[in-house]
């Protein structure tokens, strides 16, 4: 297991629904890295991340999980792997102290001393039911119980939606501590792109089940630009040249793929660089009728 | 594996304690009532003998269907895991499906072990407050209501992990039951009609003591032609309920 390079390893997965595929999907997520997920709601971010945990079955292609094969060696994997989903998976009846008893006896490297540690830290109570805890508490209480068995890989759907911005940036914090250890690795599906901002050292983004993008963050955000110009200057850019372009009466706002090259090309344009958002917004809309 | 054991430990204990505080009271007044008959204002009332028998068999019957209903049936567990999202979380642990399925049928298999000690138990006061002699038959009706309870479990346990609503489950075993109880019924019927038949000259009540007879007899043949089959259709039932829950945890049913 020491021997891999990428944590996770997704190859050509599909999917088929009534109404929705998951259509070939294939990224990486490099060992002792944080690779963000983006797409929009029904994008088929939940569907990659159970199909990574073997809780969906794809029609085709497979996922390796430190170089393992997710449903062959899916328990030996699991020992090492933590899941963090978007509502809280415990019963609301149980507190802090039983789940302490619950996943000792069930992960060979739970450390009760983390855990508490852990809790501690989030100000969480021990004997207080769940069903009294905030969202934030609840969020805080799954990372405390996914980062107490010694877990080398989080994987985390939408983990922080719905959270404050102080307790998303105390998660996030904890993320980052996380991977001070290099055999740390994350993946995280979120569509609040400014937490990956943050934190990602790649991205890969996601719609109606086809991947869009993938790659370093960095990579991505300086390739990419905001081409701001006339509606008549827009008229002499090339459409191969750009992803798609927003069109209003006071001009155009153009996103290009090749920063560098569109500004050769087009000199004298203003190019402003691009969120990871933003990046999403004119990747996802490209073919609606308002952009071009 | 231990941890779901606790698990479900955890879960169940309230319903546990309330359940078995309920059994105790009632262990409590069956022992005022048998002491009554006994030492008591009851143990001069006339025909104190068949209302003694009529409390003994009552007492004994109930606090045996109350133990096994308290500790042999899920009541919503499988259920409150869906509503949990705790089946979600299970299928991201280090755990085997087998091992996921066996906590469930484990649960059961203990309750009936801890719904069969109870109900001996009573008996066994019962015989010593009332000073009767041991017989096998309340043991074998308390066998006997235990694994109904077991294989109504047996059921549900299967049912639920597919449908994740233990009210669909119930539903089906409804139907299973009326198949059952349908069958039973003919079964009487035409077993009286055989009977009145080769007896048509019995008057009406002469002729149902004997029928019951008759049909008590024919249950004992039965049973000593085909006992043996019984606890072999009994494992093959826990053996199938638990290859089926098996077989839809592997569905990941969610």
């Amino acid at each position: 297991m020491s021997e891999y390079t990428n944590a996770i390893e997704i190859n050509g997965i599909t999917k088929r629904y009534d109404g929705f595929t998951l259509d070939n999907v294939s990224f990486n997520v490099a060992r002792g890295s944080i690779m963000g997920f983006i797409g929009q709601n029904g994008a088929g971010k939940s569907t990659t991340i159970n199909t990574v945990l073997n809780i969906i079955k794809p029609d085709d292609g497979d996922v390796k999980i430190f170089g393992l094969d997710n449903r062959t060696d899916e328990l030996e994997i699991k020992q090492q792997l933590s899941a963090v989903f978007d509502e809280l998976p415990f019963h609301d009846v149980l507190n802090a102290n039983a789940l302490n008893n619950i996943l000792k006896g069930v992960f060979e490297g739970w450390s009760s001393e983390t855990y508490f540690e852990y809790l501690d830290r989030f100000q969480l109570p021990r004997k207080k039911k769940f069903g009294q805890f905030s969202k934030g508490m609840k969020m805080k209480l799954q990372i405390a119980a996914a980062l107490s068995h010694g877990a080398k890989l989080l994987v985390m759907d939408e983990a922080t939606t719905g959270l404050d911005p102080v307790v998303r940036n105390e998660i996030l914090d904890i993320f980052l501590d996380f991977l001070q250890d290099e055999d740390h690795s994350i993946l995280m599906s979120s569509h609040i792109t400014t937490d990956l901002e943050k934190v990602a050292d790649s991205v890969t983004f996601i719609d109606r089940g086809r991947i869009l993008l993938t790659g370093f963050k960095d990579d991505i955000l300086e390739s990419h630009g905001l081409l701001k110009c006339t509606r008549r200057d827009f008229k002499d850019i090339e459409p191969e040249d750009f992803v798609s372009a927003r069109v209003t009466d006071f001009g155009a706002e153009v996103m290009v793929s090749d920063r560098r090259a569109a500004a050769k090309k087009y000199g004298g344009a203003v190019i402003d660089s691009a969120t990871l958002e933003e990046i999403m917004l004119f990747y996802v809309n490209r073919e609606k009728k308002e952009w071009r | 594996m231990r941890g779901l054991i606790y698990k479900e430990l955890y879960l169940s204990r309230k319903q546990w304690i309330m359940g078995g505080a309920l059994i105790a009271g009632f262990i409590l007044l069956e022992l005022l009532v048998m002491f009554s008959f006994r030492y008591g204002n009851l143990a001069d009332i006339s025909g104190k003998e068949s209302s003694v028998d009529v409390c003994f068999t009552l007492f004994s019957i109930l606090v045996c269907i109350a133990a096994y209903a308290v500790f042999e049936s899920d009541n919503g567990g499988i259920e409150a895991d869906f509503k949990a999202k705790w089946n979600l979380y299970g299928y991201t642990l280090p755990v085997s499906e087998y091992k996921l399925a066996a906590v469930k049928t484990g649960r059961i298999a203990a309750g009936f072990l801890t719904g069969t000690a109870i109900s001996l138990l009573n008996y066994l006061v019962l015989l010593g407050v009332t000073g009767r002699g041991f017989e096998k038959v309340y043991i074998y009706a308390s066998l006997a209501i235990g694994l109904i309870f077991l294989l109504v479990a047996c059921i549900v346990i299967p049912l639920t992990y597919r449908f994740k609503n233990e009210k669909i489950s119930y539903g089906i075993l409804a139907i299973v039951y009326a198949a059952v109880m349908w069958g039973i019924s003919s079964y009487m019927a035409d077993f009286q009609k055989k009977f009145t038949e080769a007896h048509p000259d019995m008057d009406e009540f002469a002729s149902d003591e004997e029928m019951f007879r008759a049909l008590a007899a024919d249950m004992k043949a039965f049973t000593a032609h085909w006992g043996w089959a019984l606890p072999l259709m009994i494992s093959a039932v826990i053996a199938v309920s638990y290859l089926f829950t098996v077989r839809m945890i592997r569905k990941r049913v969610m």
